[in-house]
């Protein structure tokens, strides 16, 4: 490695040694055949020498050349590179050319440096504009989904402003959160979520999605994606990269002749409810399978139906309600809205010769699916760029945005997620929605186990109203053709307010159903703010040089600072006085403060040089050490290099074709090393609160007479000696271009490995604790990544484009601490559990199965019902077997119609929908032999035990019926309970129509004389189609109750489905004229 | 050579910036939890840990296997205990607040290791009643995770900064000598002269002589258990034990903390069954058959009527979710004293104080009177609900003194309804007095009884040592199966 860099740094003072005797001057225009833009910054050399020049701004050049002439060769990336004899001529104007068959294309690389694709070493794949924004998504990482190959992006559900996870190649970090990192213009943002804090300290209550902040960018000030998928393409971003970048370029103004162009972008979409349960329609309201339908029950356990007038519901003021009694098929959908979201923007960019401005607008207002949530957003961008003297560049970019949004909550509890669930099939949900009828008070309504949905949206909310700033300042300096050293700082700073409030409901009346059934709540009101702060700061210096004709290289040294602080702070007073009356005033007793503060810096220092031989071979390198606070003092710095080479077969031994345009080879290895989160070097106290299963006692404690406050032993044991993680990586990959550059095709392959992981090992609780600080454990990736793609038909004006993305991602968790196989995720009653096990994928579903004899009969019990397996089986997984996309473009002169889909096979998700639906025999499942009498098939019950104490089986003859015994409402309510709960763990495949989109632009020729540059018109379409897994008729199995993971106190925490918002399906129309 | 100029101030930059970073780089000290604590701040944590533990945890499995109450018929948040099937995953939560705590400010709170520090930086600071209640409380607590488990990590638990992060498991009669031994030293180490804790404890307020005779009380505890087991132990125990002329809690004095019922501060069983999970518990037909027969006046305040029909309805254990019917057909615990935000947590009642005492005289080790005890003890109970039992215990009175230990048993058992159920379902298993039916729903498990609780699964898939796991129906060392 030093020695590469020495070599790399004599190369260049060799070089300003350098002369050649020189004659006469040839000078010349460069101009692009687009448009005859002029070209700058285009490399023109005398062939066979290393004297060259570089266009000026203005496309021009002039270079001193020996009297015989020779030849001139004018390369640029992205373009062809030409060749011109000077002969006796004295001016050399050439017109150059995009280079289609090559792979010329250049792409974002590391620190935003723009690079050819042929010379990369590793796999990046970009997503340009009109990719990202043809679904009009208001999330560019939605926008993205089916677009990258071995990206998992989920979005985690239906809700408002919802938060979107995006994996690269596979979980690298057991307890890390594994989430890429996103890049803006060079700058990392931050791209937390967190879930709202529960007054009842559940984390599983009243779970409310406040989106990721990675989403909070604009689409439409996108100029393109770039993602680095491996370590080796992110070194130099250290430690934060080990889980790849998301690397966001943003729109710049340009130089248009000094003429400024203003964009003016507006859609209106309409999004109806995609998938809602599969139900029974036979049987109505009853209970217990007693068959007198209980007027005041919630499940649809009664007769079947018979068209016959029936009461329903309490008796409100002497008065009892009828109806027929008969299935509302369609009662859980119609309880759902049609989400509205209309989005503007408009952007005004231009420049001249020396600046650049970029200035946008965009307002997004959307009503939800669910009643009474809203989401508003507006994002305010400006940026421009200056060339100050004649050495020095500056720009800067600052960014606005505000949300402010009423979402919806999901998870356990009263809310209209779930009490919509508790609703009969007989029974209408839009017929609760008049909250001034006295059948739907809570006093009337009809059951006191679950409360009028419409009750709940009406005074319930969880409002957030976020502010963020962010942006960066750029200065550079070029004293040399050659030199350019940049200082750039950025800053991130957001705050986020939530306020989340749940009335009190009271059953005052004593003559009413609920009276004495129900029980008064409380409620509750909490004020959150997640504040976020981020400081980044590069020192750049970079030297590109031909160093012969041969050899060109580019060498750069920087240095990074990075500062991060975060804060969760609050108060939630859990019990209030007033109804109605939103304040923490309105407290009956104390009300709770919470606060956690988190502050880490990190030093980096790095270096890459790259070089490139005769424009097919290139060899690239990177090294950088990082300081980090989090770490102890003595192991806090730590190194970590990576390597890497690209070959282009066909120039190198010109072997391009009509069939093969080109090809190229690459290779490469790369560490990245990973600190640790804070405070994990010591061991702590904590203020005590001693908790039950359901609630708990907080301190300061209060008997009566005394109020006392209480600290507590932590139960992790910290780690003073702390080592960092470290991920490292080879990758191979093929790059080519087939049929004159109109087929694409790229294969990757990777093997990762990350070890010394950082994780909270579990010790025997009896030690006092019940974690350990320590480095051990480590979790692989192998895969395989391909996309292929390109034009696959061209007839005149019509064009068909086509690209297809696959990939295989084996991931596995290769150990844990010693004499450990497991950890748990998630054990907070949750069935079944998410474990990390060592030889399986990470996180894998712990469930309760039904038992079973060696020869595999259901042993079931003297009631007939089956009974547990004692020992819980490890089934299922969050990994996804394989992801695909496939993205399709028709063009035809104006118009354009494209579409994507994209598809995730294999993998699991638990849904507690499925469960609830079982409970309350609403499920088609339930209605299994249209409920009449059943033996559960293939079943046996025990009898005694032989001599060697094994069990004696014979078989069953005990029916489930719906009276006493064993009920076959029992039989499936006891999954709800956790029996048998392999039955609502879900195959979690999926294919989706994610987007559609037909665009007509209007011809040239019709705006000629108005002032309009260029004018689309366009209807679109979203998650119109979507297939599942065979036994998921519930759920999207894309829901994730937990948004982005990151559930207070658990990361990671994916693959449950908790009374989520359903996915949707979103029609638009899409306006967008340039003047 | 301006390049070399140009790497050369970029390094020193760079040299300059790692020089001065270790100091910006030493940020990592938790600014949202202190470091360590004090006798004085942790004594009440663990004291407050222990009885939710005990009250919201043990209690209602407790009082649902000694049939004093049972699942009730609209929910099921039991119906594993009626159904008798006690698993690895039950009492996860609470042998991590017993032991370990589950971390963060607003968690469990690890009774046993904050006893242990509270011990140690007693100790260190010369502040030995501090001492001496702190490992009184670790006896107690360990004798009841004894009698609930049989055996547990005892000799090497807590130790997990010493490296020991895999505690052996300690046979049970090793553990109870080891539990007396463990009492001398703490009597030892009380000083009614020296600095108390005052107000930082919530049982006794500080007042060493009521910790002297709990002391006395707990060791007399540990050897009744041991009778049957054990005879000549116990008995050579407990004459040890009297000759020292001992003080024992009296029948007004209970081992308790009390609760003022404001948000954060309720009792915790109300917490735990009232607040969030109505309708789960309803009164065990065993039970109030048995008082309604004795006419025993303490069912009205165990017990509140059924809201439909107005009587103290038992049903019978184990139908709730089979063919129970509503929820309001049935008599429920008490919501004014039992359920109430403001109930007191009892860990060792006077009166069980005085059942034990009367145990030992009738059966001739401590040379007192067995009836003049009983008669206190039944007493005590009635009057702790507010009751006046002098006509139970007079000649002719439902309960009046007929000689036999099976009745002291069988008034210890009505007297641990409400409080301490965890404490009946043991002396249960211990005298098997009542005769007890099956639960409905444990019955087509075969002849099985709970007669303990399986090691929770979060120990044993963390602790290699941890022994093979024993069935619900075995006995517990001191357990002779009646």
């Amino acid at each position: 490695m030093r020695k590469f860099l020495l070599v790399g740094l004599l190369s260049f003072v060799v070089m300003a040694h350098h002369a050649i005797a020189q004659d006469r001057t040839v000078s010349g225009k460069v101009t692009a055949s687009e448009d005859g833009a002029a070209l700058p910054g285009v490399n023109v050399v005398l062939k066979g020498t290393a004297t060259g020049a570089v266009t000026d701004s203005e496309g021009n050049f002039a270079l001193r050349v020996p009297n015989a002439g020779g030849t001139l060769v004018f390369s640029f990336i992205g373009l062809q590179t030409q060749e011109i004899e000077i002969g006796s001529r004295s001016t050399v104007d050439v017109i150059m050319t995009q280079d289609a068959k090559q792979l010329g294309e250049v792409v974002v690389t590391s620190f935003g440096i723009e690079r050819e694709r042929k010379a990369l070493g590793y796999s990046v794949q970009e997503v340009k504009s009109e990719d990202l924004v043809v679904g009009r998504q208001t999330s560019v990482l939605n926008s993205l989904q089916g677009k990258i190959a071995g990206a998992q992006i989920s979005n985690a559900g239906g809700g408002l402003g919802s938060s979107t996870r995006v994996v690269l190649r596979g979980p690298t970090s057991l307890l890390g959160n594994n989430q890429a990192l996103f890049v803006v213009d060079g700058v990392p943002i931050n791209n937390s979520s967190n879930s709202n804090v529960q007054a009842s300290g559940n984390f599983f209550d009243n779970v409310v999605d406040g989106g990721n902040r990675a989403n909070d960018l604009n689409p439409e000030d996108i100029e393109s994606v770039s993602v680095l998928k491996g370590p080796a393409a992110a070194a130099l971003y250290g430690s934060r990269a080990a889980s790849g970048v998301i690397l966001i370029t943003t729109k710049k103004g340009k130089n248009i002749n000094g003429k400024n162009e203003v964009v003016f972008n507006s859609s209106y979409q309409l999004s109806k409810v995609l998938v809602t349960p599969k139900l029974q329609n036979r049987f109505g309201q009853g209970q217990l399978g007693d068959n007198q339908s209980y007027l005041n029950d919630q499940e649809s356990w009664g007769d079947p139906f018979d068209n016959s007038l029936r009461p329903y519901g309490a008796i409100v003021n002497n008065i009892q309600q009828y109806k027929r009694y008969a299935a509302l098929p369609t009662n859980i959908e119609d309880f759902y809205e049609i989400g509205k979201s209309f989005q503007n923007s408009l952007s005004l960019s231009g420049g001249n010769d020396k600046s650049t401005y970029y200035l946008s607008f965009t307002d997004l207002a959307q009503t939800g699916v669910i009643k009474t949530t809203d989401y508003h957003r507006n994002n305010f961008t400006l940026n421009g760029s200056t060339q100050l003297a004649n050495k020095l560049r500056s720009s800067a970019s600052i960014n606005y945005v505000r949300i402010n949004a009423n979402l919806p909550q999901t998870g356990q509890r009263n809310h209209a997620m779930s009490n919509i669930l508790n609703v009969p099939r007989d029974y209408s949900i839009r017929d609760f929605e008049d909250l001034n009828n006295p059948f739907n008070t809570p006093d009337g309504f009809f059951t006191p186990f679950a409360v009028n949905p419409y009750y709940t949206l009406a005074h319930d909310y969880a409002h957030q109203d976020m502010n963020r700033v962010y942006g960066n300042f750029q200065l550079s300096y070029q004293p040399l053709d050659w030199m350019t050293a940049t200082a750039r700082v950025g800053t991130d700073v957001s705050s986020d307010e939530r306020n989340t409030f749940a009335d009190i409901v009271e059953y005052n009346n004593p003559a009413g159903p609920n009276y004495q059934g129900a029980f008064n709540y409380n409620g509750e009101y909490t004020e959150q703010r997640l504040n976020n702060r981020e400081l980044d700061a590069n020192f750049i210096l970079s030297m590109t040089k031909k160093i012969s004709e041969r050899f060109e290289g580019t060498w750069l040294v920087g240095y990074n600072f990075n500062q991060r602080n975060a804060s969760n702070t609050g108060a939630t007073a859990p019990d209030l006085t007033i109804p109605g009356y939103d304040n923490l005033g309105n407290v009956n007793g104390n009300y709770v403060a919470f606060g956690a503060f988190q502050k880490r810096r990190l030093f980096g220092a790095y270096t890459s040089l790259d070089l490139s031989y005769n424009g097919y071979l290139f060899l690239g390198a990177t090294y950088r050490n990082d300081w980090s606070s989090t770490l102890p003092k003595g192991n806090n710095s730590f190194g970590y290099p990576s390597v890497n080479m690209s070959f282009v077969i066909t120039d190198a031994f010109e072997v391009s074709n009509n069939v093969l345009s080109s090809a190229k080879i690459r290779a490469s290895y790369a560490e990245v090393g990973n600190d640790a989160n804070p405070y994990q070097t010591a061991s702590i106290f904590n203020q005590a609160g001693p908790t039950g299963a359901f609630a708990g006692i907080t301190f300061p404690f209060n008997n009566g007479s005394v109020i006392v406050p209480g600290f507590s032993e932590g139960d992790v044991i910290g780690n003073p000696n702390l080592q960092p993680e470290i991920t490292k990586s080879v990758e191979f990959g093929l790059d080519t271009r087939l049929f004159e550059g109109k087929i694409s095709l790229d294969v990757a392959y990777y093997d990762s490995k990350s070890e010394s992981q950082i994780l909270n090992a579990a010790v025997a609780p009896s030690s006092g604790y019940n974690t350990q600080v320590i480095n051990v454990g480590s979790v692989s990736n192998k895969g395989v990544e391909v996309t292929l793609g390109g034009r696959v038909l061209s007839l005149g004006d019509f064009n068909w484009d086509l690209s297809v993305n696959f990939a295989k991602n084996k991931n596995r968790v290769e150990e844990l601490n010693s004499g450990n196989t497991e950890l748990t995720l998630v054990n907070q009653g949750l069935t079944p559990g998410l474990k990390i096990r060592v030889g399986e994928p990470y996180g894998v579903f712990e469930a309760t199965t039904t038992l079973r004899t060696a020869d595999g009969k259901i042993v079931v019990g003297n009631d007939g019902i089956p009974l547990d397996d004692p020992n819980p089986v490890y089934i299922g997984t969050l990994q996804p077997d394989w992801t695909g996309g496939l993205s399709s473009t028709l063009s035809f002169r104006g118009l354009s119609l494209s579409a994507t889909l994209d598809t995730r096979q294999g993998g699991n998700i638990v849904s507690s929908t499925m469960a609830q639906l079982y409970f309350n025999g609403q499920l088609e499942e339930t209605a299994f032999n249209d409920r009449e009498e059943w033996i559960v098939p293939n079943s046996v019950v025990q009898t005694g035990t032989d001599e060697n104490n094994q069990p004696i089986y014979e078989p069953n003859t005990t029916p489930l019926t719906m009276y006493g015994g064993g009920t076959y409402r029992q039989y499936w309510a006891n999954i709800q309970g956790g029996a048998r709960n392999d039955e609502v763990l879900l195959d979690a495949s999926f294919i989706k129509l994610r987007e559609i989109a037909l665009n007509y632009s209007l011809p040239k020729s019709l705006l000629e004389k108005t002032p309009f540059g260029n004018v689309t018109i366009g209807v679109l379409g979203r998650n119109l189609w979507l297939h599942t897994a065979k036994n998921n008729h519930v759920i999207d199995p894309e829901a994730n109750a937990f948004g982005a993971g990151n559930a207070p106190g658990f990361v990671n925490v994916q693959g449950y489905e908790f009374y989520g918002i359903p996915t949707q399906a979103t029609y638009g129309v899409n306006l967008r004229a340039t003047f | 050579m301006k390049i070399n100029k140009i790497v050369f101030g970029v390094a020193m930059m760079a040299g300059m910036v790692m020089t001065s970073c270790e100091d910006v780089l030493d940020i990592n000290t938790d600014p949202n939890n202190p470091p360590t604590s004090t006798p004085q701040l942790t004594l009440p944590a663990a004291q407050v840990g222990l009885a939710t533990t005990l009250e919201s945890q043990y209690n209602i499995l407790g009082s649902i296997l000694a049939h004093y109450w049972t699942q009730g018929p609209t929910a099921s948040q039991y119906s594993g205990f009626e159904q008798y099937n006690i698993t690895t995953t039950n009492f996860v939560g609470a042998w991590q607040a017993m032991y370990s705590g589950s971390g963060g400010a607003g968690f469990d709170t690890g009774v046993l290791s904050d006893l242990k520090f509270v011990k140690t930086a007693a100790l260190e600071d010369n502040l030995n009643n501090y001492a001496a209640i702190a490992q009184l409380l670790q006896v107690y607590s360990f004798q009841i995770l004894v009698d609930l488990y049989d055996q547990v990590p005892y000799s090497e638990a807590l130790r997990g900064k010493e490296g020991i992060l895999s505690p052996r498991f300690d046979a049970g009669a090793e553990i109870y000598d080891d539990l007396v031994v463990k009492i001398d030293e703490a009597m030892g180490w009380i000083d009614p002269t020296a600095p108390g804790p005052g107000t930082a404890d919530l049982i006794f307020g500080g007042n060493m002589n009521l910790w002297t005779r709990f002391a006395n009380t707990l060791k007399l505890k540990i050897y009744i258990r041991q009778a049957f087991a054990r005879p000549a132990v116990a008995q050579a125990g407990i004459a040890a034990l009297y000759a020292t002329n001992p003080q024992f809690l009296e029948g007004s004095q209970h081992a308790m903390i009390t609760f003022s019922g404001s948000t954060g501060n309720e009792n915790p069983l109300w917490q735990e069954l009232d607040s969030t999970t109505p309708q789960n518990v309803v009164a065990s037909l065993t039970s109030t058959q048995r008082l309604l027969d004795a006419a025993d006046s303490r069912i009205t305040v165990l017990y509140d009527p059924a809201p439909t029909g107005g009587q103290y309805t038992g049903l019978k254990q184990g139908t709730g979710t089979t063919d129970g019917g509503q929820y309001n057909n049935y008599a429920r615990p008490d919501a004014s004293i039992i359920l109430s935000t403001t109930a007191p947590v009892i860990l060792m009642s006077g009166y069980e104080s005085l059942f034990l005492q009367a145990e030992a005289a009738q059966r001739g080790w401590s040379g007192q009177s067995a009836q003049a005890l009983y008669n206190a003890a039944v007493l005590a109970s009635f009057s702790f609900w507010g009751q006046n039992g002098a006509s139970f215990i007079a000649p002719g009175g439902a309960y009046a003194y007929n000689n036999t230990l099976d009745q002291i048993y069988y008034q210890k058992w009505l007297s641990f309804n409400g409080k301490q159920g965890y404490e009946g379902w043991t002396e249960w298993r211990r005298t098997g007095v009542p005769a007890l039916t099956k639960s409905v729903q444990g019955a087509p498990l075969g002849n099985v009884f709970p007669l303990r609780l399986i090691w929770p699964t979060n120990e044993t898939s963390s602790n290699p040592n941890a022994p093979t796991l024993q069935a619900v129906d075995t006995p517990v060392w001191w357990d002779t199966t009646f």
